[in-house]
């Protein structure tokens, strides 16, 4: 039973929309009847072209824009727009924004940080352990004294994400937390993804890089022209070759790799597909490759040419 | 950007308590405002560059050139207050004449001209010496303790920020402008800033709704409230140095002052 069979299994979602319609003040409709449950302590990844809904959505679940018709319920409760419930709604929820440059307000990285935990009206000392904490996961307690506009743009994501989890909210939304980083920067991310997951968050994400969103998510939601496309598992969405060309979405190198390999009769077609590289490469290892492969090496070894030409 | 915010946040001085800094740097703006002399606005313009350049370790070559800006205006200022427009040829220390009118430089104006000079040159490097060595995040810090309405000193934590933001995205697309031929001649050069403008602008408003929802979504009602950074207390014999320098000063301005120039 693999972790989203057992989140599907249990029945409290931390997070639901009920047939929620959104559209924007100058007529582009956004979101269309979406139904969407969020189970806690998951991994969720939001799938979608760009101006499928996605961000509008996640203004949703945080309680900034209000649904048209439809409604949001948290822990199974409506969700109020009064000060009140939106504060409990917030502290449950945070977003981490896509540009963090639209996020860090303040000049001083510690004060950019305490701004989430002072709203919530904690004690000064509380806030300080909380951006205390929140820099320690992250790893940017060296960044304490520099000015937000002299950090680079990885570093800022960090400090964006920082003050979301001094706020420490059950939920996790991150709009492309990925995007614009460089290869190393998304892996160090990923993994501080997966120690917030190992802590219990719940984790929502918005990507295009499908080959992360396959191998780390629990369930997934494809959202096309602001309706909930397809949902399912990774492996479910996946191998929908044509739920994937309608939303334009690319089949996983792991994947495709994997259905040559079946396609050429190297891998039992039976076995379950792999879900990351090491599972992919621990088929390789018993795969049943022909003996070509050796005779192949022999025959265009230069060195083998050369000496039979002498 | 021009390297100003650098040096506060990388300067030996800004260990130094911020409101303290704060006191001395006004109060010694204040004594030269307040001044009728030239002598001790020149001591304070002095001072203040020791302090900046020499104590806080601001490059001197940059200080300089960033000085240059104001003292540029009051230079400007000086030189027009120094000349006057008379028909006697009395008291003229020098002179050109057009017609029966003489445009020249009286005693009185001139030692007005070099009052004004020091004391505006003396406010400028008080400022200099606070913008170079305290970060604004300590100066809005402290002027929250001192009670500042908060809208103030949000609005200058939010302009300040934001300067930093546009001033990259202006940047961008200066570049961007540049290097399709953008900025070629005087005409489209022209016509390419209007365009830069025009989008620095759409992209504020963009940004301020953006800024906003991220804002609402940390829990934002009414302020911008964040934890302030706790001071080191400043060494007392710099404390002491602060007291003395203005007490000298004040006392120069008082009872010296009649004797000096």
């Amino acid at each position: 039973m693999s972790q989203a069979d057992q989140n599907l299994s249990s029945s409290n979602p931390i997070l639901a929309l009920e047939n929620v319609s959104y559209s924007y003040p100058n007529g582009v409709a956004a979101l269309h009847k979406i139904q969407m449950e969020i189970q806690p302590g998951s991994k969720i990844a939001i799938l979608g072209a760009n101006g499928a809904g996605k961000s509008t959505l996640f203004l949703h679940l945080n309680g900034i824009l209000q649904p048209q018709s439809g409604r949001v319920l948290l822990d199974g409760q409506r969700v109020e727009y009064t000060h009140s419930f939106l504060s409990v709604l917030r502290k449950k929820v945070g977003i981490v924004f896509q540009d963090p440059d639209s996020q860090l307000f303040s000049v001083n990285v510690f004060q950019d940080i305490s701004f989430g935990p002072m709203n919530l009206k904690y004690s000064p000392t509380e806030v300080k352990d909380r951006v205390e904490r929140a820099m320690e996961i992250t790893k940017i307690c060296d960044l304490r004294g520099r000015p937000t506009h002299q950090l680079s743009y990885g570093q800022k994501k960090r400090v964006a994400i920082a003050g979301i989890l001094a706020m420490d909210p059950e939920v996790i939304i991150l709009d492309e937390p990925t995007a614009s980083l460089d290869p190393c920067l998304v892996e160090e991310m990923m993994l501080l993804f997966e120690e917030l997951y190992k802590r219990g968050k719940t984790l929502i994400m918005s990507t295009h890089d499908m080959d992360l969103a396959y191998s780390w998510v629990d369930y997934c939601y494809v959202l096309n022209q602001g309706s909930v496309a397809a949902q399912g598992s990774p492996y479910d969405i996946f191998r929908d070759q044509t739920l994937l060309k309608e939303n334009n979405l690319q089949i996983p190198w792991v994947l495709k790799v994997f259905e040559q390999l079946v396609a050429k009769g190297l891998i039992d077609g039976n076995s379950r597909p792999p879900y990351n590289e090491e599972q992919l490469f621990a088929y390789l290892d018993n795969a049943a490759f022909p003996v070509a492969k050796q005779s192949i090496k022999t025959e265009v070894n230069p060195w083998n040419l050369y000496r039979k030409a002498r | 950007m021009i390297g100003l915010e650098n040096y506060a946040y990388s300067n030996r001085w800004r260990i130094i308590n911020p409101c303290d800094k704060m006191i001395f740097a006004f109060a010694t703006m204040l004594l030269c405002l307040f001044s009728t002399q030239a002598i001790p606005s020149l001591i304070i313009l002095l001072s203040m560059v020791f302090l900046t350049t020499v104590q806080a370790g601001v490059p001197r070559q940059h200080y300089f050139r960033l000085f240059s800006v104001p003292v540029g205006f009051i230079l400007i200022g000086a030189i027009t207050v120094s000349l006057s427009v008379t028909t006697n040829l009395i008291n003229l220390l020098w002179f050109i004449s057009i017609g029966s009118y003489y445009i020249g430089i009286t005693q009185g104006g001139l030692s007005q001209a070099i009052l004004l000079l020091a004391r505006s040159a003396g406010a400028a490097s008080c400022l200099f010496f606070l913008a170079l060595t305290t970060p604004l995040d300590d100066i809005t810090c402290q002027l929250e303790r001192w009670k500042v309405p908060y809208l103030i000193i949000e609005m200058m934590t939010l302009i300040y920020r934001f300067i930093f933001v546009f001033w990259e995205q202006a940047t961008t697309i200066h570049i961007a402008q540049a290097s399709r031929l953008g900025h070629v001649d005087l005409k489209t050069s022209l016509r390419s800033a209007g365009y830069l403008v025009s989008s620095l602008f759409i992209n504020a408003v963009d940004r301020s709704h953006s800024l906003y929802n991220a804002l609402v979504a940390r829990g934002y009602s009414d302020s911008l409230r964040v934890l302030e950074d706790e001071h080191q207390p400043t060494p007392v014999l710099i404390k002491v140095g602060f007291i003395c320098f203005d007490l000298f000063l004040l006392g120069l301005i008082i009872f010296r002052g009649s004797v000096l120039l």
